[in-house]
C-alpha cells in the first residue's frame, strides 16, 4: 500500500463521514415530517484490500410489518372516531341540555291537568293546544334534525371518498416513480416516504392493507377490493341506494363499478356508514314509533270526547297512518289550530262545558304505558338511554382505538422513526471520524512532503 | 426498543389529553352540581332522572289542581253552612208563625222575611268559585237557579285525580242540596211558606216546618259530603307533596353529584394536570442536544 493510497483512504473517510453527517442532518431536519423514515448511510469497505470505505446506499429503516399494523389500527380508530363524533351530535339533537322531548311531554300533561280543573276555561284550553304544538314541534324538529344529520354524513362520506381518490391517484403515480427509481438503482426513499404516508392516510379514511412487490410498488387493498395496482388507481364512488342508505362502489379503469358497501367497515368512511345507516335509523325508528303511539293514544281518547262546540270525533294530533315518518309529520290537527273551543274535555254533550272526564283521561295518559311499553316520558327516556349507551360505547371504543393506535405508532416509530438522541450521537460519531480522516490526510501530506524534501 | 422523539411526544400528548379531559369533567360536575348531564354519561341514571322528573311534574300539577279544587269545595262547604243557617232561620220563623196567638198582619210581615231569606239563599246557590258556578254541576258557565228557583244545572261530578287512576268528586251537588233530587225543593218550600204566611194558612205553615226540617237536613248532608271531599283533597295534596319529595330525592340520587366527592375529584384532577405539566417539562428537558 503506497502513500498515495493513504491519501485515497483519507479522501474516502472524509467523503463517507461527510455523507454520514449529511444523512444525520437530514434525519434531524425531518424529525417532525409526517411519514419520514429514518435514513442510514450504509458503509462498506472498499474491496481488494484498498483500505478505503464507500457509501453503497442511504437506506430507510423501514419496518413494513409495524407499518402495516399502524395502518390497520389507524383504520379502526378512524371508524371509531367518526362514529363517536356522529353519535355525539345525534345525542345533542335527541337530548339537548336545555329542553328535551320528555320536558315537553311533561309540560303537555301539566296543561291537561290544569284543564281538568277548568275544562271550560279558554286560557286553559289554549295552553293545552300551545303545549301540544310545542311538543309536536320538538318531536318533528328532532326527526328533521336527525334526517339533516344523515344528509351531513352523506356529504362527509362523499368528501372522504374524494380525499381517498386523490390519495389513490398519488399512490399509483408514486408507485410508478418508485419502480422507475428502483430500475435506475435509486432506492427512491423520499418517494417511498410519501407513498407510505399516503397509504396510512387512506387507511385512516377507509382502512387499508398494502403489499409491496419486487419493484417497490404496493398493491393497496381497501374496502374489500384492490384500489391501487401498480400505477393504476381505482376510485371510490359514494351515492345513495334506493332505500336511502350509503352505497360505496369501486370503479376500476375500464371495468364496471363494483358495490363494496358491506365491506366498508373501517376508516372514517366505515364509521360514518355505521352511524348514518345503522345508529341514526335506529333512533329515528324509535322516535317514529314513540310519536305514532303517542298521537294514537291521545287521539283515541280525544276523539271520544266533545268540544265546547258540541262536536265529537276530532283528533288532537295530525300524523301518519303508520309509524313510518310519524315523528316528522307530527303536528296539532289543523282543525284545532287557533280553535281552543274544539278541544274535547267532556265525555257527554249534555255535560258541557264543565265535564272534565275526557280531560282526566288525557291527563291520565301520562302514567299509562304507551303502546304497551312504558309511559310517554319513560319511553322517551329509554330511547335516549339506548342512544346514550351507544354513544358511551362508541366513546370507549374511540378511546381504546386511540390507545392501540398510539401503541402501534410507537412500535412503528421505534423501528422507523427518528430519535434525536441517537442522531446527536451519530452526528458526534461522524464528526469525530471526519476529524480523524482529515488528520490522516494531513499526516499523509506531511509524509509525502518529507519524502519529497529528502531528495 | 428505540425511543424516538415522536414516541416521547405521543406519551406527553396522550397524558396531557387525559389530564385535560379529567379536569374538564371534574370542573363541569363541580359547576353544575350534576354528575350526569347527557345520556351517555350514565344511560341508566339519565333514564331514571327522566322518569323521576316526569313523576315530579305530574305530582306538582296534581297537587296544584287538587289544592285549587279543595279551595273551591271548601268555599262551597262554607256557603252550604250559611245556606243551612238561612233555612234554619226560615224554620224558626215558621215555628213562630205557627203560634195561633200571632195576628195575620204579623204573619204577612214574616212572609216578607221569608222572601228575603229565599232571595239570600238563591244568591248562595248561584255563587261562583274559581271554576264557575259552584252548585251548577258541569253546567257551570251559567247560574244554576233562576229567579223562580228552577234548577238549570245538573248533578254531574267534576272529578279530580288524587292518585294514578283514582279520582274523587270535587264539586258540591247543588241539585242534592237545594232541589227535590236531595229530597226537598227548598226554594219551592220557602215559596209555599211565604204564600201560607200571606194567606194566614196555619195548616200549610205547620207542614212547611216539617219540609224545612228535611230541607235543612239535606243541606247539612251535602255540606258534610263537601267537607269530607275537602279533607280528602287536602290529604291527597299532602300525599302528592310527600311523593314529589321522594321523587326529587330519587332523581338527585341518580344524577346529582356528591359535593365532597366532586370537590375531591376536582382537586385531584387539578393536581394530576399540574403534575402532568411538570413531568412534561422534565421529559422535554432531558435531551442530549446541548451535551455534545
Amino acid at each position: 500500500m503506497s502513500l498515495f493510497s493513504l491519501l485515497n483512504i483519507a479522501r474516502d473517510g472524509i467523503q463517507v463521514h461527510s455523507t454520514g453527517v449529511s444523512v444525520t442532518g437530514q434525519n434531524i431536519t425531518n424529525v417532525n415530517t409526517p411519514g419520514y423514515v429514518q435514513r442510514g448511510a450504509v458503509l462498506v469497505t472498499r474491496p481488494n484490500d484498498q483500505g478505503g470505505v464507500s457509501v453503497t446506499t442511504v437506506a430507510r429503516s423501514f419496518d413494513r410489518r409495524t407499518h402495516a399494523r399502524s395502518v390497520e389500527e389507524h383504520g379502526r380508530r378512524g371508524a371509531a372516531d367518526a362514529r363517536s363524533n356522529a353519535l355525539a351530535s345525534v345525542e345533542a339533537i335527541l337530548a339537548p341540555s336545555s329542553t328535551t322531548i320528555a320536558d315537553r311531554t311533561n309540560a303537555f300533561f301539566r296543561s291537561l291537568d290544569t284543564l281538568t280543573a277548568s275544562p271550560g276555561d279558554p286560557s286553559a284550553r289554549q295552553a293545552v293546544l300551545q303545549q301540544a304544538s310545542n311538543l309536536a314541534q320538538q318531536i318533528s324538529n328532532t326527526a328533521n334534525d336527525l334526517q339533516t344529520q344523515r344528509g351531513d354524513l352523506f356529504n362527509r362520506a362523499r368528501g372522504v371518498a374524494t380525499e381517498v381518490n386523490e390519495r389513490l391517484v398519488r399512490i399509483a403515480s408514486l408507485n410508478g416513480a418508485i419502480a422507475d427509481a428502483t430500475n435506475r438503482g435509486d432506492p427512491g426513499n423520499d418517494l417511498r416516504d410519501q407513498r407510505d404516508q399516503l397509504v396510512q392516510e387512506v387507511g385512516d379514511r377507509v382502512g387499508a392493507r398494502a403489499v409491496e412487490d419486487e419493484f417497490g410498488r404496493v398493491t393497496l387493498f381497501a374496502a374489500g377490493g384492490v384500489l391501487v395496482d401498480a400505477d393504476r388507481a381505482a376510485s371510490l364512488g359514494v351515492d345513495l341506494d334506493p332505500g336511502g342508505s350509503l352505497r360505496v362502489q369501486v370503479q376500476r379503469p375500464g371495468a364496471a363499478a363494483i358495490d363494496v358497501t358491506s365491506a366498508v367497515t373501517q376508516g372514517s368512511l366505515g364509521g360514518i356508514r355505521e352511524a348514518r345507516d345503522a345508529d341514526i335509523p335506529r333512533v329515528s325508528a324509535a322516535l317514529d314509533s314513540f310519536a305514532f303511539d303517542f298521537a294514537t293514544a291521545v287521539n283515541t281518547v280525544h276523539s271520544s270526547g266533545f268540544g265546547l262546540d258540541g262536536t265529537s270525533g276530532r283528533a288532537l294530533f295530525a300524523t301518519t297512518a303508520t309509524a313510518t315518518g310519524a315523528a316528522r309529520s307530527l303536528a296539532v290537527d289543523p282543525a284545532l289550530v287557533g280553535r281552543p273551543e274544539r278541544l274535547a274535555a267532556a265525555a257527554r254533550i249534555t255535560d258541557l262545558p264543565g265535564d272534565n272526564s275526557v280531560a282526566l283521561q288525557l291527563a291520565g295518559l301520562a302514567g299509562r304505558p304507551l303502546g304497551g311499553v312504558a309511559p310517554p316520558a319513560e319511553r322517551f327516556g329509554a330511547i335516549a338511554a339506548d342512544l346514550g349507551s351507544r354513544v358511551a360505547a362508541a366513546e370507549a371504543e374511540s378511546t381504546l382505538r386511540a390507545d392501540t393506535v398510539t401503541q402501534a405508532d410507537n412500535l412503528h416509530a421505534s423501528a422507523s422513526g427518528v430519535s434525536l438522541d441517537e442522531e446527536m450521537v451519530n452526528l458526534s460519531r461522524f464528526q469525530r471520524a471526519f476529524d480523524a480522516s482529515t488528520r490522516v490526510l494531513r499526516v499523509a501530506d506531511e509524509l509525502l512532503d518529507t519524502l519529497i524534501k529528502s531528495f | 426498543m428505540r425511543i424516538t422523539d415522536s414516541m416521547t411526544f405521543n406519551v406527553v400528548l396522550q397524558g396531557q389529553t387525559r389530564a385535560n379531559r379529567r379536569l374538564l369533567d371534574a370542573s363541569r360536575s363541580a359547576s353544575t352540581g350534576e354528575r350526569v348531564s347527557a345520556p351517555s354519561d350514565d344511560p341508566v341514571a339519565w333514564a331514571t332522572a327522566v322518569n323521576q322528573e316526569s313523576r315530579i311534574s305530574r305530582l306538582e300539577s296534581r297537587s296544584s289542581t287538587v289544592i285549587r279544587a279543595a279551595d273551591d269545595l271548601a268555599g262551597a262547604e262554607s256557603l252550604l253552612d250559611q245556606a243551612g243557617s238561612y233555612v234554619q232561620q226560615a224554620r224558626e220563623i215558621a215555628l213562630a208563625a205557627a203560634n195561633g196567638a200571632i195576628d195575620p198582619n204579623t204573619r204577612a210581615s214574616l212572609s216578607r222575611q221569608i222572601n228575603d231569606i229565599r232571595t239570600g239563599l238563591l244568591g248562595i246557590a248561584n255563587s261562583r268559585g274559581v271554576n264557575g258556578f259552584l252548585f251548577a254541576g258541569t253546567r257551570n258557565d251559567t247560574a244554576p237557579f233562576t229567579a223562580t228557583g228552577a234548577f238549570t244545572g245538573n248533578d254531574t261530578a267534576l272529578s279530580v285525580e288524587i292518585a294514578d287512576g283514582v279520582s274523587i268528586r270535587a264539586n258540591a251537588s247543588g241539585a242534592r242540596a237545594f232541589t227535590a233530587a236531595g229530597g226537598r225543593d227548598i226554594f219551592a218550600d220557602l215559596q209555599s211558606l211565604a204564600t201560607a204566611l200571606t194567606a194566614n194558612n196555619l195548616t200549610d205553615i205547620r207542614s212547611a216546618i216539617t219540609n224545612l226540617d228535611a230541607g235543612h237536613q239535606q243541606i247539612v248532608s251535602t255540606r258534610i259530603d263537601a267537607g269530607i271531599g275537602v279533607e280528602r283533597l287536602r290529604s291527597a295534596s299532602e300525599v302528592a307533596d310527600t311523593a314529589r319529595t321522594n321523587a326529587a330525592t330519587a332523581r338527585a340520587a341518580a344524577v346529582e353529584a356528591d359535593y365532597p366527592t366532586v370537590l375531591s375529584e376536582l382537586t385531584n384532577a387539578r393536581g394530576a394536570y399540574e403534575r402532568n405539566i411538570a413531568v412534561t417539562r422534565e421529559i422535554l428537558q432531558v435531551s442530549t442536544i446541548n451535551r455534545f
